[in-house]
């Protein structure tokens, strides 16, 4: 079910250190265009090193990166982002002191300034409180509205590859939901989506496929449906 | 106002703006790698001494000058990409030796090059001394207050509407944010060192025609804007430019009416009463990394 020629991302024996820690310890696995993929692990697992690793912030020790086609392992991170694999990085990470509306060029950094013109109406069209906020200081924000800058920043850049870090992470339940609904509007136009969350039931269920991460290692692989329903997952991560 | 205060205000005025522009430097560069640069002086004595140099050679002023700033500012780069980019992660402490030892081997180069003597440049108008209330001002003065206004005018441009210099502040707030935006973090580096090295080696090259130049006149000038940066906040440029002309006529009016031999010490008593008082300067941050 791996490496199946047509993926946009494929990921073979990946590992990454922080100095003599190993936290990835050989990892395999591919995401197709289009596909939303959840990962789901115990906190320390190694999730976010993975999506570090993937967007170039930190080396990767061994193993290959593909992304369509060509292998991407020691690649520069701005070069990464031009390729379009960008990522919403866990804790939100805005520029605290400068503009939303700056905040969401930046995102656009890499694409032309048009182009940029045109994101921008669509990131407000899809979060109107942050039109309405688009001269606040980033840091004055909520931690909801945070989080949906840092997703709009995001799409600014033209994602072919979305990259999730616990999107949902630290906000109140009625937030959760509007951060997943958006997950879900997003691949519902067609953007490919790896997402890690926390909440590994309302990852694993807007997810067509997923991976159990543990200690640095791939444990468990399966369509979103087949994981929810695993004795292992419901047991270590579902709390049931 | 009596002539006498317009005449310090204005002499004051004069080198804080020279103040202000090396206190700029120390502010980019800070800002883009948390470096102290050391060596930010040696780009105003480059400044000075390459326009002398070249000006000695026969070349008109408007090719000498910017041929020095371009050649400080390849000097500002290499010390960015030969020293302090291989340093990267090592402590700030480490990073201000390296920049230490860059302004030494620095100013060693600088008599290699040219010699130990001081140097004097042409004013760039005359030298007929214009009135104003009372005092008088020097035109290469006037030079000093309008090229500072309008570097400050064009930086305040650069950082607050151009894409890449919001790219820069983003990246001094939050490297990982900026590089998964797709910002080169190492091209604002250099630009950040390039940058700052042209702001110093013009403000070498405005003083000259008043002070006189040579191979330590970085020593001094690097300090006082060192104090100027510290006292306006470490990082802030709008601290920088203030915290400069402080400076620049708390030393002149302390020469005037004091003693101008406590001129140089003022800049001393005004990094220790701010480190001891407000260690986050007058517009500095607040949670502002010290060393
Ligand atoms: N900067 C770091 N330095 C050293 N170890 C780290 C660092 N970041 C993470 N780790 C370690 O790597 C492992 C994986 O961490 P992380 O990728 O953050 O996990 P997760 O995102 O799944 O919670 C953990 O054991 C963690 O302690
Ligand atoms: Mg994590």
């Amino acid at each position: 079910m791996l490496g199946t020629g047509d993926s946009l991302l494929e990921v073979g024996g990946l590992t990454s250190h922080y100095g003599r820690i190993q936290a990835l310890k050989g990892l395999d696995l591919a995401v197709r265009e289009g596909e939303l993929v959840a990962l789901v692990g115990a906190n320390g697992a190694g999730k976010t090193t993975l999506l570090r690793t993937l967007s170039g912030v930190q080396p990767a020790s061994g193993g290959r990166v593909t992304f369509a086609g060509e292998d991407i392992t020691h690649e520069r991170a701005d070069r990464r982002v031009k390729r379009g694999i960008v990522q919403v990085p866990e804790g939100r990470q805005v520029f605290g002191p400068l503009s939303v509306e700056d905040n969401l060029r930046l995102g656009g950094y890499t694409r032309p300034r048009a182009e940029s013109d045109a994101g921008l109406e669509r990131v407000y069209a899809m979060f109107p409180a942050l039109k309405e906020r688009r001269r606040q200081a980033a840091g004055t924000l909520s931690g909801g509205q945070q989080q949906m800058l840092a997703m709009g920043r995001a799409l600014m850049a033209k994602p072919r590859l979305l990259l999730l870090d616990e999107p949902s992470m630290g906000l109140a339940p009625r937030l959760v939901e509007e951060i997943f609904a958006t997950v879900r509007s997003l691949k519902q136009a067609h953007t490919t989506i790896f997402l890690v969350d926390q909440n590994a039931r309302a990852a694993l269920s807007v997810a067509d496929r997923g991976y159990v991460l543990e200690t640095g290692r791939i444990v468990l692989a399966g369509t979103g449906s087949e994981l929810l329903g695993n004795e292992l997952v419901k047991a270590a991560y579902l709390g049931l | 106002m009596s002539a006498q205060l317009a005449q310090y205000l204005l002499t004051g005025l004069t080198v804080g703006a020279i103040y202000a522009l090396v206190a700029l430097g120390f502010a980019i560069i800070y800002n883009a790698s948390h470096v102290i640069n050391f060596a930010q002086g040696e780009f105003v004595m480059i400044g000075g001494m390459a326009t002398v140099s070249l000006a000695n050679a026969g070349l008109p002023l408007l090719v000498a000058i910017p041929v020095a700033v371009l050649t400080a500012a390849a000097v500002g780069v290499a010390l960015a990409k030969f020293a302090v980019e291989p340093a990267r992660g090592a402590s700030v402490v480490t990073l201000i030796i390296i920049t230490i030892g860059a302004s030494i081997l620095l100013r060693g180069l600088a008599t290699l090059v040219w010699d130990k003597k001081l140097h004097a440049l042409q004013p760039f108008s005359g030298d007929q001394p214009i009135a104003i209330a009372g005092a008088t001002i020097l035109p290469q003065s006037l030079w000093v207050l309008g090229v500072t206004l309008a570097i400050v005018l064009l930086l305040g441009w650069f950082f607050g509407r151009t894409l890449t210099g919001k790219a820069m502040l983003a990246t001094s707030h939050n490297p990982l944010a900026a590089q998964l935006c797709g910002v080169n973090v190492r091209f604002v580096l250099l630009l950040s060192f390039g940058l700052s090295a042209s702001l110093g080696a013009i403000a070498g090259i405005l003083i000259a025609p008043i002070t006189l130049t040579s191979w330590d006149v970085g020593v001094m000038l690097g300090l006082k804007g060192f104090a100027a940066a510290i006292l306006g906040g470490l990082g802030s440029g709008t601290g920088a430019v203030v915290g400069g002309l402080l400076l620049g006529i708390a030393e002149s009016l302390g020469a005037g009416y004091v003693s101008s031999a406590y001129k140089d010490a003022i800049a001393f008593v005004i990094i220790l009463a701010v480190l001891f008082f407000k260690p986050s300067g007058l517009f500095g941050k607040k949670s502002a990394e010290r060393v």
